[in-house]
């Protein structure tokens, strides 16, 4: 037993946390018998990750199939170990993993297709969305209620659990297929094609919404994260349609939309 | 709106809100709920606990306090925390006596200290700053292990009682816990019981696990085993009516399948009052 290990209780929790996470020696710090104790904690440990990786991005997983995500979440696992308390963060750094085309020991892509890799950005906006901060909706009769003089200094802001998060494939359907399939029920999807465009998820109750954005809502959207108001979304629609009538015409029209979806905060 | 705990108490688990909150089984008196689950900013979690409190007693069960790291209190971790007991004032906050981070590095698994003194000191110094800052009494549950530390110079009971005493805190005893660790390790589990301070163990647990042969694991995924509910009646006559929990983390069946069990825990701890 190493002297610094027996006066420092951190040098043996390192050595154990090491021989759990990445397969070292214990060398002296355990008793005689531990090798099988270290083993439960090693299955324990990647079983756990897994698991929550898998409740953090759940359509993707099963897009991925048993086999295929577990060992990417091993992989995922050893490129970014956890450090926070809750393994409800688990999976945020996955986004970038999955941007370095990362491969198994065989240099086999460990995605069979990138579009996975939009089903996964999907599942972590609506899983950050789940459990934002509350807020109230603005409704449409809370707005009727403002003196139509008040309306374009009026404060607008997109609601706390709103996220704007880019895909570069259109894969919507394929993930609402899966996620509405039963469990055990894989269902056959399309191929996927490319589109570059922007989604929507926010909550404006208990249960997540999302749709797909076209570029000029998304811009407007954009403005909203941060707050603005009526007035400044014209004037920004203003710079995108020559005739003043056609962007008041359009304003009216993504308000109208944004009240029914209940994505703005009141 | 701080209810004492009575009886037998249920692991509050995300696939039974709906049937806790339609059918209210009177089997069930008290919720223990996962702290970590619940210190999100907002939505359902949070909704559904608030509507749960306000027909049960509630105590609250950590798992990431890390009580008996090298590395310094999680300060976020703990103001969390405190605010969740300020939203449902649990009867009791509760970890385990373990360590689950070191060094910056996070295990998600309740891991086994080193049982001698200079462990003890450290993990009751840090109990009585979490004390401190809570403003409550903490419950420390043992936990199962699958490894020993050669530096042990104490058992598992002796560590126990040691910081228990020198933090001034209380003690939830895991019956199925020390069933699995005093299997793997060889000692004996009744002796274990009746060496725990009786003034201090003011809540339990039971739990299944899984019986491997050459070692068990505590895995939470069936119901209470044979084994355990025995060690649970030595516990009930050395500790008394001690509020008991069913925790149930995996294969998760439906309310009415965990009922007979709630109900064995009440019948055992109503008989255990009655004979007093």
């Amino acid at each position: 037993m190493p002297r610094e290990v027996q006066e420092d209780p951190g040098a043996g929790q390192r050595l154990l946390l090491a021989a759990i996470i990445d397969g070292a020696s214990a060398g002296t710090l355990l008793d005689a018998t531990a090798e099988r104790g270290l083993q439960v904690y090693r299955q324990a440990y990647l079983a756990r990750l897994r698991e929550a990786l898998a409740d953090n991005y759940s359509v993707f997983a099963r897009a991925l199939g048993d086999e295929a995500f577990a060992q990417l979440a091993d992989a995922y696992a050893g490129a970014h170990p956890p450090t926070g308390f809750s393994v409800r963060s688990h999976g945020e750094h996955l986004d970038g993993f999955l941007a370095d085309e990362p491969c198994d020991g065989d240099g086999t892509p460990l995605l069979r297709h990138p579009a996975l890799r939009d089903l996964a950005r999907m599942d972590r906006a609506l899983r950050d969305a789940f459990d934002a901060p509350d807020a109230p909706v603005l409704t449409a009769a809370a707005l009727a209620a403002v003196p139509a003089a008040d309306w374009p200094a009026l404060p607008l802001r997109l609601l706390p659990s709103a996220r704007r998060i880019t895909l570069e494939w259109a894969v919507e359907a394929a993930w609402h297929a899966i996620d509405a399939a039963p469990p055990g029920q894989e269902p056959e999807l399309p191929e996927p094609h490319p589109l570059t465009h922007s989604l929507l998820v926010w909550r404006p109750d208990l249960g997540n919404r999302w749709r797909s954005l076209d570029p000029v809502e998304d811009a407007l959207l954009a403005t909203l994260e941060s707050g603005t108001t009526l007035a400044a979304l014209c004037g920004q629609l203003g710079t995108l349609h020559a005739d003043p009538a056609q962007a008041g015409a359009a304003a009216n029209h993504y308000l109208h939309q944004w009240l029914a979806d209940g994505c703005l905060a009141g | 709106m701080n209810k004492p705990l009575r009886g037998a108490g249920l692991g509050l688990r995300t696939e039974h809100y709906q049937e806790l909150l339609a059918q209210r089984p009177r089997d069930i008196g008290w919720l223990e709920v996962i702290s970590e689950n619940y210190l999100v900013d907002g939505g359902k979690p949070l909704h559904f606990l608030d509507r749960l409190r306000a027909d049960y007693p509630m105590a609250m069960h950590g798992v990431s306090l890390s009580i008996g790291s090298a590395d310094p209190l999680d300060r976020d971790y703990l103001n969390r925390l405190r605010e969740l007991a300020r939203r449902i004032e649990p009867a009791w906050i509760s970890d385990h006596l373990c360590f689950t981070a070191s060094g910056g590095r996070q295990s998600h698994d309740l891991l086994p200290l080193t049982f001698n003194p200079a462990s003890v000191r450290h993990v009751a110094r840090r109990v009585r700053q979490v004390q401190d800052f809570l403003g409550r009494r903490l419950l420390l549950e043992n936990v199962s292990s699958y490894v020993r530390h050669a530096a042990d110079e104490m058992d598992e009971a002796e560590f126990v009682r040691a910081v228990a005493d020198e933090a001034d805190c209380l003690l939830l005893l895991d019956v199925n816990n020390i069933y699995v660790s005093s299997r793997n390790h060889g000692i004996d589990a009744h002796a274990y019981l009746d060496r725990l301070p009786v003034e201090r163990v003011v809540q339990m647990h039971l739990a299944g696990h899984q019986d491997l042969g050459d070692i068990v694991i505590d895995t939470h995924d069936h119901p209470v085993r044979d084994e355990v509910w025995q060690l649970y009646d030595h516990a009930l006559r050395r500790f008394g009516a001690v509020p008991t929990l069913l925790e149930r983390d995996d294969d998760i069946p439906p309310l009415a399948q965990l009922l007979p069990e709630i109900r064995r825990i009440g019948s055992a701890l109503a008989e255990v009052r009655d004979a007093a």
